[in-house]
């Protein structure tokens, strides 16, 4: 069971982006999405969390088709956006109940889980404030600790290492690196390769809207050599 | 806060902040201008009603002004937030039953607006088109149906994509980004009497004043100048 992408084509209005993408996450991995800037990342993601309608083809998760099942299909889904959007009038222990009541999560079992996240993060003392209020990487953060006490069978994570510090990000790799071993998949974009390719399995990389390669991570500066330049 | 309760909470914070608000709308000076305004309309309005000359010309005007007020007050609300997209990810269903929900109010209070105005047009629509209540009380709930109709078209409108096809899934950008819209315009008004948190004003290219932008003297002592006038014109908000 895993996140199928069969085939899709879309892009917004008369707009086409996506011309023919197919690749498949399957459960306990990391597949890192990546490729140029306006390459397509984005749009994939926004098609696979179902804010963009495919043109053509197919999106399933679970066996669960995006288009005609989609409160099924988005019930498995945690989302962590590129650019933070916070509730301006929730405090962070609010946005975090109320992950907990969308994610339909025992509130006891899921507080337990989001103690530990909140110490992880440095945000234990912060409960009663006002995530709008945050650093761009405090609220990433925030991001991060609601999706991560959801249950979610995959997680789709845009660009999160963009305003992470050192500790979070590596905090971050070693939460994905423990639900992987518990069978969740992740479908992750970013553009800095080093940090994540010994944590992915597998890559798949976008140009001009299509898929030009996809395979294990190791096989990445063999396939993709024009994005390894001053890598490492 | 239960999600089945979306709307409720949504709709009581929002009105919480309209009262608010409202309280400088409202504010002494206005009120006492508001009487003065409102009687001088209303001895202008009864004047016309009694003067005016019944001809086409004026039934054309009035039909005109009637299909104005459909115009007007169309736009629904539907109470979705930009953090919506991501924190409500995981129950739709809730998001649309919010909306839903959203969408009745909305029908509603647009009819009930519709309805206002239209029995303010009774007067001219009586010396002007019928003497017959009857017609009147059918010409004002056509109207009224015709208004909930066409919000009804609205949110069909923004919930669909272009290329919806058989697919199921609604429009969460266009929802939000309508939603944004509303919102922008409604506070925008209680911007005129005190500022308003969160309005950032829309800019729109104009490309009618490009040339104007374009060949704006720029002078060394003031850099800043073609800057002013290029924010006056793309901008929609004038603090």
């Amino acid at each position: 069971m895993s996140l199928k992408v069969n085939n899709l084509s879309g892009g917004y209005g008369q707009l086409t982006v996506l011309r023919d993408i197919s690749f498949t996450v399957p459960n306990g991995t990391l597949t890192a999405l990546v490729g140029l800037n306006g390459s397509g990342k984005s749009t994939t993601i926004n098609h696979i969390i179902g804010l963009l309608n495919p043109k053509q083809g197919t999106i399933t998760l679970n066996d669960c088709l995006l288009t005609q099942q989609p409160i099924a299909y988005k019930a498995q889904i945690a989302y962590i956006p590129e650019q933070p959007v916070v509730y301006e009038e929730l405090t962070l222990k609010e946005h975090l109940s109320l992950t907990m009541a969308t994610y339909h999560l025992d509130e006891k079992i899921a507080w337990e889980q989001a103690d530990k996240l909140l110490k992880i993060f440095r945000l234990e003392d912060k409960l009663n404030w006002f995530p709008t209020h945050f650093s761009k990487g405090m609220r990433q953060k925030v991001m991060i600790v609601m999706a991560f006490i959801t249950d979610a069978k995959l997680f789709i994570i845009d660009e999160p290492f963009l305003g992470l510090d050192v500790i979070a990000v590596n905090d971050l790799l070693t939460l994905i690196d423990e639900r992987k071993k518990q069978g969740v998949a992740f479908l992750l974009t970013t553009h800095v390769l080093h940090t994540i390719e010994k944590h992915a399995d597998q890559f798949v990389y976008l140009k001009d809207g299509q898929v030009a390669a996809q395979g294990k991570m190791v096989d990445f500066t063999s396939l993709v050599p024009e994005l390894t330049v001053g890598e490492g | 806060m239960k999600l089945t309760h979306l709307f409720k909470y949504r709709f009581n914070n929002r009105w919480q902040i309209y009262f608010k608000y409202l309280r400088y709308v409202f504010n002494d000076h206005a009120v006492l201008a508001l009487f003065f305004l409102l009687g001088a309309a209303g001895l202008a309005y009864q004047s016309l009603w009694q003067t005016a000359v019944i001809n086409l010309w004026t039934q054309t005007i009035l039909i005109f002004i009637i299909l104005l007020t459909l115009i007007i007050f169309k736009e629904p609300a539907n109470f979705t937030k930009p953090a919506d997209a991501t924190a409500l990810l995981g129950d739709e269903k809730s998001f649309r039953h919010m909306v839903k929900q959203a969408t009745y109010y909305s029908m509603l209070i647009n009819g009930v607006v519709e309805g206002g105005l239209i029995l303010i047009l009774w007067p001219m629509l009586f010396r002007l088109f019928t003497h017959s209540i009857l017609i009147l009380i059918y010409l004002t709930f056509l109207l009224i149906f015709l208004k909930i109709l066409l919000t009804y078209g609205i949110v069909r409108r923004n919930i669909r994509f272009e290329n919806q096809n058989n697919s199921r899934l609604i429009n969460w950008r266009r929802l939000i980004s309508a939603e944004e819209n509303h919102q922008f315009v409604v506070l925008s008004f209680y911007n005129l009497f005190i500022d308003v948190p969160g309005i950032t004003p829309k800019v729109k290219r104009q490309k009618w004043a490009n040339l104007l932008i374009k060949y704006w003297p720029e002078k060394k002592e003031l850099p800043l100048t073609k800057l002013f006038v290029t924010a006056f014109i793309r901008s929609y908000g004038y603090d």
